[in-house]
């Protein structure tokens, strides 16, 4: 009796389960956190080819796209309006 | 003027430079994540710790390609903002949902499964492993379908209707759009010539194994597997290929016409198999088109419309709007000078369009927009002087052209030479002189597939839109040392990643070649 007591004071029936979902959710968490977090760990190419990539992309979004290539549609005027009259203005003028 | 020509020449330079580099990792991405899958589905079926390996010295192949490659099409997109503004506008949502309905899959797909493919070894079931690696592959392939549909419209647009209130194009059938002849043509033809190239790849790299006398056993069965796919890719890559070019004769008959070096036109008309262009022709004269020539009789009708009797128009005809009837009967079509004509119609109901909605007058708007939108198929040719203007740069698609297709027949036979070596003539893939061809075929595979691209996008040249937009009208108002600026930085940056990228991959391919399928496995 005591045992049994024991046993249902440790796990109750209906936490268990709601411990048991929880539980759960956890775990996927917890697994998909550590497969990105040891497999970050565990790379040895993969090293390189992320320094890489950050290095591309710094290039690409923080030099290239800032200084270099801006939307000017968008940098230079405020409304659709004023860009579509921006480029039927452009479209018109180039055919004459 | 001038420097309006240099800044839409060094725009299509700048915009051809970046779409050619990024097209040097794309196929390889999409044809290896299949041959990835299928080594992996074999390793999974049999357990043999062979094909773990195999898979996993691919799979590095594959994530040093993917890495190198990453973010390098997103270029293209800040070109259309900068130098191809008018464009961006002009084409609206057309462009926007198919480009954003790509980066969202890629995203998705790619970060969650490609992690789970690489990490997930030790972490996952065998079969939610293959089941990742099965979505990728059809991940990099889904990528591929819609920056692929986008430019297909381009080639035909289809499933819009201008509105001339906003100054763009508006979707109006989705479908229309993904399921035009030229996306289907286009996808299953690029899809599948990615297969071609990773196949290709894969042998080559194995030769090399081989000639090393390296891993042998490894390499044997990657050539099996490459083999298949490569085989049933190039048979696909011809199907399709054969799709795509009814499809250029009935949407784009002066790309047909310019990538045969075709003038004049004529029921029964031959196919040029090899040829050299008279660079003095001109469009109109009566010069010969070519200063040598070998040609298949029937073979361009047959090609262009599967009659081997039908009518083929040239470049002069369709200037002319000539067609013959198989009886040799002229029939009338409409002809560039009356498409400029109809062109510029369109352009004054524009015109007409705005001064009335400038002053309220309701009932000028409409009649306007019927005018405009009876002559909107033509609106491209508003911009022309001449019909000339319409006529591509024919000696380089020509060539491009030439070059795709002879490569693509080389690739057949090499195809069939690696299939009928690796299960019935073995010896054949030990001999030196093989696994040197193995290994140059990686190079006539990427030039077989950068020529395709040119034959596609020079070959539709004025447009950029196919009759609706020239590009020199896509072009925004820049400076053009800007463009040649960003143009040589775009050239050293791409050009170091490269080297890079070749030289990880050199080095782990000795690296693992030294190595013992056990290593390998537990890598």
């Amino acid at each position: 009796m005591n045992t049994y007591f024991c046993q249902w004071v440790a796990k109750p029936p209906g936490i268990s389960v709601r411990m048991k979902t929880r539980n759960e959710n956890n775990g996927i968490l917890h697994r998909i956190y550590y497969l990105y977090r040891d497999g970050f760990r565990g790379m040895t190419v993969g090293r390189y080819l992320w320094a890489l990539i950050l290095i591309k992309l710094f290039i690409l979004f923080f030099i290239f796209k800032l200084f270099f290539f801006p939307n000017l549609l968008n940098r230079d005027y405020n409304s659709d309006e004023e860009r579509a009259q921006a480029v039927r203005s452009a479209l018109m003028e180039s055919d004459r | 003027m001038n420097d309006l020509i240099t800044v839409v020449d060094w725009s299509r330079w700048q915009f051809a430079l970046t779409a050619m580099y990024h097209w040097l990792f794309v196929p390889l991405t999409i044809g290896l994540a299949l041959i990835v899958a299928i080594m992996e589905s074999i390793y999974v079926k049999t357990k043999n710790v062979k094909w773990l390996a195999m898979t996993k010295f691919w799979m590095l192949l594959f994530g040093i390609n993917f890495a190198i490659g990453v973010a390098t099409g997103i270029i293209l997109e800040f070109e259309f903002g900068t130098n191809w503004s008018n464009y961006s506008w002009f084409v609206g949502d057309i462009f926007g949902a198919p480009l954003a309905i790509e980066g969202i899959v890629a995203f998705f797909m790619e970060s969650t499964f490609i992690a789970v493919m690489f990490f997930g070894w030790k972490k996952v079931s065998p079969a939610f492993h293959l089941t990742a690696t099965w979505l990728t592959a059809a991940g990099t392939a889904l990528s591929a379908l819609w920056i692929l549909v986008a430019n297909a419209w381009m080639q035909q647009p289809a499933g819009m209707e201008f509105d001339p209130e906003q100054m763009r194009n508006v979707m109006d059938n989705f479908w229309a759009i993904v399921f035009s002849d030229t996306a289907v043509a286009k996808f299953t033809h690029t899809v599948s010539s990615a297969w071609v190239l990773a196949g290709v790849f894969v042998i080559g790299v194995s030769c090399w194994f081989i000639l090393k006398k390296r891993n042998v056993d490894m390499a044997m069965d990657s050539i099996k597997v490459a083999s298949w796919v490569g085989g049933i890719g190039i048979l696909v890559t011809l199907a399709t290929g054969d799709m795509s070019a009814v499809n250029v004769a009935k949407h784009q008959p002066m790309k047909l016409a310019a990538m045969e070096g075709l003038y004049r036109g004529s029921c029964g008309q031959e196919l040029v198999g090899l040829g050299v262009l008279n660079p003095d022709k001109k469009v109109g004269d009566d010069n010969d088109p070519y200063l040598f020539d070998i040609a298949i009789p029937y073979g361009l009708s047959f090609l262009a419309t599967h009659n081997p009797h039908a009518f083929v128009p040239g470049i002069d005809d369709l200037i002319e709007g000539i067609e013959l009837t198989r009886e040799g009967d002229t029939i009338r079509t409409i002809g560039y000078a009356e498409r400029i004509a109809i062109g510029r119609e369109a352009h004054e109901a524009l015109r007409a369009y705005d001064s009335a909605r400038a002053n309220g007058d309701d009932a000028g708007m409409e009649a306007a927009l019927k005018d405009l939108r009876a002559a909107y198929p033509y609106f491209g040719y508003g911009y022309l002087d001449s019909p000339e203007e319409a006529v591509p740069p024919v000696a380089l698609t020509f060539y491009a052209f030439r070059v795709m297709v002879m490569a693509g027949g080389y690739l057949l036979l090499f195809f069939a030479v690696a299939l009928i070596g690796v299960y019935w003539r073995q010896g054949w893939l030990k001999n030196k002189v093989v696994n040197w061809v193995g290994m140059f075929s990686i190079v006539v595979v990427w030039i077989c597939s950068q020529s395709g691209w040119i034959t596609a996008e020079v070959g539709r040249q004025p447009w950029v839109i196919q009759d609706i937009l020239p590009t020199r009208a896509a072009i925004s108002e820049i400076s053009a040392s800007s463009v040649m600026l960003t143009f040589w930085m775009f050239a050293a940056v791409f050009t170091i990643l490269l080297v890079a990228e070749i030289s990880i991959m050199l080095t782990q391919i000795k690296k693992y070649s030294k190595e013992d399928i056990t290593t390998i496995s537990k890598s």
